[in-house]
This record gives structure tokens, sequence and C-alpha cells, in this order.
């Protein structure tokens, strides 16, 4: 089998490169053209694919010729929608880094485009596969929290500055909105079996200032206040509030569902051995390898042409919540959530 | 002695405030239209009831009103009639309108109205306050607060019309807080869910100042623990409290749990003693106690705020009225 990774815009290729690697008797080869375009201080083209012991195309058009049976995008944002399109036409399979798309239309088009063409399009939420997630949603399905009231879902982390390309809207689409929501948005909606109805945002840029001292061009700080129709409510807080250099509290994630029978709480990335050194606090993680089980769903997919979950819905309706929320914060208002072309 | 406290109610919170007033060295005299002042003087071993509110403003120097909640109003009023000093249980009133006519009459006559937002006095967010105040994570940016617990049993606060619900019992508490470390708040939304008695509003305040927050507010039917969780995050850093860890105190096994709604009393660490002192530091010197009344009014003012947003279902704009910040 064949695997190919465009781009490593997203340095989660990386994992990806390594979990593809781990699963054995895969060919791997990358491409990475808009490496030259970026800072020389990121690493990445071929040289990084050479550290990852993965092959290497100059081009794009060398790696579709190289005919392979999946790619993973892990391109800019705003490049999804062109790479899966192509993917498509290509007849070849694709696993996208989240967020799928920065618009709707987009996301659309990525659906619309694979279900033509017959070939699997799945959206890299790797939370999906935390054991605590599982747990959390066999307590649901029993029935031990009763009626499901409220939830409080968190994904917060620190702006990302191993990449440039985060903190421009032209490229990244938006910031903590646009990179956090959808993780927990994803874990919402196959918990709850539901989409919510309406969407509320607020927004600043006041965590985390770039290097100049001055605000980042995208919102460091997000809270995204839901109603589904059965009267759950939700809140989602997406900031890029972590300080560089913190270490790992095992926080990344969080969901607290509170029920008319029980309260139950996840934090998927807990699993951390936390100390300290002469240099000051000492963080492991150890948690389940969630990239290794994303990349066993899609090389499964692959090999029986069949989807599997986290699917392109899954994405695109996560793609919907996060317009809405844009939506919002332009009106002011909650907005209702619109998602057509499913 | 100091002089006396005249507390009205023998319910919750009055356990918390009489040993606290008596520690203070205050003579106290109690009055409660249940019948059951007599159980929480024997309890505290202090303290002397008396027949009617008559004979209770008649010893007293100090009013403390426990009671519940849509009784507050006119029990102040009856106070300020004499003149005494007002110690107001949150939330101050059952309404805003209540609670604006309040304030203003206890402004005009100069007696002084104290709202008892305690949580300003527990250590944790004492703590808060002052990380933040220091710069601990520079420019507050965006804040939660969470407080969650079993939904009370029975009695008074059930009923939506004497206590306001979760809202007014519970979340006025983090909206004074969020208030407190995010400044005056311009806008809010909020959405609650009620199901049987079992209900979450979660609110979401933009602050004046460019802040923004999210306050839950939850009473379940479940047996939960009661907790309390923050997570301030700012320009530069993160300051993270949850009463669920570090405790300084654990236990398992056999024995049930009290049950008491309070932690035994110690006058190191009471927060009700040290908001009931302040109070009293603020009689005596005329220096502004760490909470206002315009403090309580403003809260008060973003709990009907969050109330009108969940039943329209959209967000509320406050003007910033009240320039006046606790300076605590």
């Amino acid at each position: 089998m064949r695997i190919g990774i465009l781009s490593f815009a997203h340095l989660h290729a990386t994992e990806y490169a390594a979990a593809l690697r781990r699963a054995g008797d895969i060919e791997i080869a990358a491409c990475d053209v808009g490496h030259s375009g970026r800072s020389t201080a990121e690493l990445g083209g071929r040289a990084l694919a050479d550290e990852l012991g993965v092959g290497y195309f100059e081009t794009e058009e060398d790696l579709w010729a190289w005919r392979p049976d999946g790619v993973v995008i892990c391109a800019e944002n705003a490049r999804h929608r062109e790479l899966a399109v192509r993917a498509a036409a290509e007849g070849v399979h694709v696993l996208c880094e989240k967020p799928l798309a920065t618009s709707l239309a987009d996301a659309a088009e990525m659906l619309a485009a694979a279900r033509a063409a017959g070939t699997v399009l799945m959206t890299a939420f790797p939370v999906r596969f935390a054991p605590a997630y599982a747990e959390l949603r066999a307590t649901v399905r029993r029935g031990d929290l009763g009626q499901i009231i409220s939830i409080a879902a968190t994904n917060c982390g620190g702006v990302p500055t191993t990449r440039g390309w985060f903190v421009d809207p032209s490229l990244s689409g938006g910031g903590a909105l646009t990179d956090h929501v959808v993780h927990v948005a994803d874990l919402l909606a196959d918990l709850l079996g539901a989409d919510p109805v309406e969407v509320y945002a607020i927004a600043n840029t006041i965590p985390n200032l770039g290097k100049d001292g001055a605000a980042v061009p995208v919102e460091t700080a997000g809270l995204v206040s839901l109603r589904y129709r059965d009267g759950t409510i939700a809140s989602i807080d997406c900031s890029w509030s972590r300080p560089p250099g913190r270490p790992n509290a095992g926080d990344l994630v969080t969901l607290t569902v509170v029920g008319t029978e029980g309260v139950a709480e996840i934090a998927p990335f807990a699993d951390v051995l936390t100390g300290w050194n002469s240099h000051g606090a000492v963080a492991s993680g150890y948690g389940a390898p969630l990239d290794d089980l994303l990349i066993r769903a899609f090389l499964d997919a692959v090999r029986t042409g069949e989807a599997r979950q986290p699917d392109a819905m899954a994405g695109y309706r996560t793609v919907a919540l996060v317009e809405a929320a844009y939506r919002s914060l332009t009106e002011t208002a909650p907005v209702c959530l619109e998602m057509e072309n499913r | 002695m100091h002089g006396t406290v005249g507390l009205i109610g023998a319910g919750g919170i009055a356990n918390a405030h009489l040993p606290a007033w008596l520690d203070l060295g205050y003579d106290v005299v109690v009055f409660s239209a249940a019948d059951d002042a007599e159980q929480l003087i024997g309890r505290h071993g202090g303290g002397r009831s008396v027949a009617d509110l008559e004979a209770l403003f008649g010893a007293a120097d100090i009013v403390d009103i426990c009671t519940p909640t849509h009784t507050h109003r006119e029990l102040a009023l009856a106070a300020l009639e004499h003149r005494l000093p007002t110690v107001c249980e949150k939330p101050l009133t059952r309404t805003l309108e209540e609670a604006e006519d309040l304030v203003a009459r206890f402004a005009e006559a100069g007696v002084p109205l104290f709202p008892a937002h305690v949580v300003r006095y527990f250590a944790e967010y004492e703590e808060l306050w002052h990380a933040v105040a220091r710069g601990d994570v520079g420019r507050v940016g965006v804040q939660r607060h969470t407080r969650q617990g079993r939904s009370p049993q029975s009695g008074w606060y059930l009923d939506e019309n004497h206590s306001g619900g979760v809202l007014l019992d519970l979340m006025i508490h983090d909206i004074d807080i969020a208030r407190w470390i995010g400044g005056d708040v311009e806008r809010v939304f909020a959405r609650t869910n009620v199901v049987g008695g079992s209900q979450s509003t979660q609110a979401f305040l933009t602050h004046a100042g460019g802040a923004i927050s999210v306050l839950t507010a939850t009473w379940t039917t479940a047996p939960i623990e009661f907790r309390t969780q923050f997570e301030v995050a700012g320009s530069d850093g993160v300051l993270h409290g949850d009463s669920d860890e570090h405790r300084t105190f654990r236990y398992q096994g056999r024995a049930e749990s009290g049950g008491d709604l309070l932690p035994v009393f110690s006058p190191l660490t009471s927060p009700y003693r040290a908001e009931l002192g302040d109070f009293v530091h603020s009689i005596a010197t005329g220096a502004a106690p760490r909470v206002t009344a315009l403090d309580g009014l403003e809260a008060m003012r973003i709990a009907d705020a969050v109330a009108r947003s969940a039943a329209s279902g959209l967000p509320v704009d406050l003007r910033p009225t009240m320039e006046e910040v606790s300076a605590a």
C-alpha cells in the first residue's frame, strides 16, 4: 500500500508519518511544496522527510503520478479543499487534518467530490479514539447520567508557534475558534447524536501577544455557546490561553457532562507523570496512542474502500459550527446553525 | 464585647454567621420566624433568642439578615427604619428593582448596607484576586467560573419565586467574582436548561475591558459533592483553582458524611468571620469594605440580565453605570 503525505505545513504530519511507519508494510512518501515559502526556521521539505524516514517528491504532480492508494492532507487549512478535490479526481482516499475546511462551501465541495468519485474522505479527529471518551460514551449510552442537562467543554492550548501560517487568517481561516472548536464539537456531535440548532460566540485577542508585543491578527480567546433541539446546552472554551513554555498539565481537552443522575468528566490527555528537576517542572505524557488508532482506522478504510469514523460528515458538521460561531461574532447575536448539502 | 448583633433567621447560613459573630466578640440576639432560634443557639453555645423583631431591633447595634431571599427587602427596610447597619445575605433581594430601591434608600440615609458575597473572602478567591492584581497572568482575557452541587432537597430554595433558583442562589457568587476579577460587564448572553429538579445555567459575559467569561451554575438531583472551579487566563499566564484538588483533608470509609452544608468553624480560616469582620471594620473606620452595596447591586443587575437573556434567547446590553469598583 502507498500512502502520500501532502505537506508538512501542519506538524501533525510528523506524528502521522511516525504512526504510518509503525503500522507496518506501507510505502510512505511526502511532498512539501510550501516549504520554500515558509520561514527558514521552520523545518520542512526533504530534510524533514529524511528525518522522518519517508520518501519525498519535489512536486505534487510527482506524488500523484506515484499513484498512492491514500493521502494524508496536512497542508495549510485554506488548501485542504484544493488537495482533497484533486485526490478524489485521482481516485485516491483521503485523511484530512482538521479543520476539514475554512468554509462550509469548501467542505461541501470536498464531500461532493469524494462522493462522486466513490473515494473515502475522513477527518483527523484523534480524540475520538481516546479510551476516556469511549468510557464517557458508554456511560451516557447506558443511561448512568440520566437525562443530559448541560455540557462544558474545553480545548485550550497555546498559540501555535512552530508554524507562522496559523496566525495568518488567509491561510488558517482564523485563530482559536478555527483551530480548537472542532475537536470538542466532534465529540459533542458523536456523544449527543445531534447537531446544535443555535450558536453564540464571543472572542478577543488578549491571551498571548505576538513577539512584537502586539496582538496577533486572529482571535486567541474564544467562548462558544450551543443550544440543542431537546434543550441541552453546551459551552466550549477554545482559547489559545496557555503561555509558551507551560508544562503539560494534561488539560488540553476536557468535557464535563451533567445529567439528572450523575456527572461525568473526561480529560483524555490527563495521563501525565509530573515532577521537578533543577530546570523546573517535568511532565511526561503516557496516554493511549491516539494517532496510531486514527491511522489504523484510515488504513482500514483505504483497504476496504469504506469510510470509517470520523468521516467527512464529522468534519463537515464541525466546519458548519465554526462558521456559525464567526457569524455570531459579526452579528453579536446568536445565530441558527444551517447545515445544507448533507 | 463590641455590641450586639441582631441575627434574623436560624437556617443554613446562620450556622456560619453565629459562630463568627461570637468569635468577633459580639453578643447576639436571634429571631427566627421558623421558631428554630433555640436550636441554632444550642448548637453553637452562644446567643439568646428574642420574641419578635421589635425586641431584636431594640437590642441590636448591627442587623444580620439570614432569611430566605424573598424576605430580604422587607427586613432590611425595617432595619433601616431603626438606622441600623445591616448585613444582608446574598442575593441582596429577589429582584433587581428591589435591590436598586434598597441600595438607594440606605445610601440616602447614610446607613451602611453590606451584601454578604462571602466568596470574595474564601482564601482561594482572595489569592486569585491578589495574583491577578500583582500581574501574574497579565491582562485578564478569558475566565471560566463553575459552581455545581446537589439540588436542594427541600424548602424555599426550590421555589423559584422565593430563591431565584440556581441563578440567584448559586451563580450570583461567580457573577460577583467574575466582575471583581474581570471588571464591569457590558454584554450578557445566557442559556438555561431545567429538567425536573435539575438545572444548569451557562452565562457568557463580555467585560468593558475586553475580557470574556463563561459562568456555569448547576444543581443536579444526582448525589454529587459540592464543587467550585475557576480558570483565569490573561495576556501572560493562567491561574486555576478547583475545590476538588489540593485538598487538605479527605475521608473515605464507612461513616456517612455529616451532610453539613458548611465546614467546621475556625477563626483563622472562616471566610464568614473575615467577611463580617470586614464590615465591622468598615463601620468603625468609614473605609469601604471589600464588597460594597453597589457591588451587590451590580451583581443583581448582571443576574437580572442573565435571566432576561436566558428567557429571550438574545444578548442583553448593560451600559456601564458604576464607575466605582470595590477598592479591595
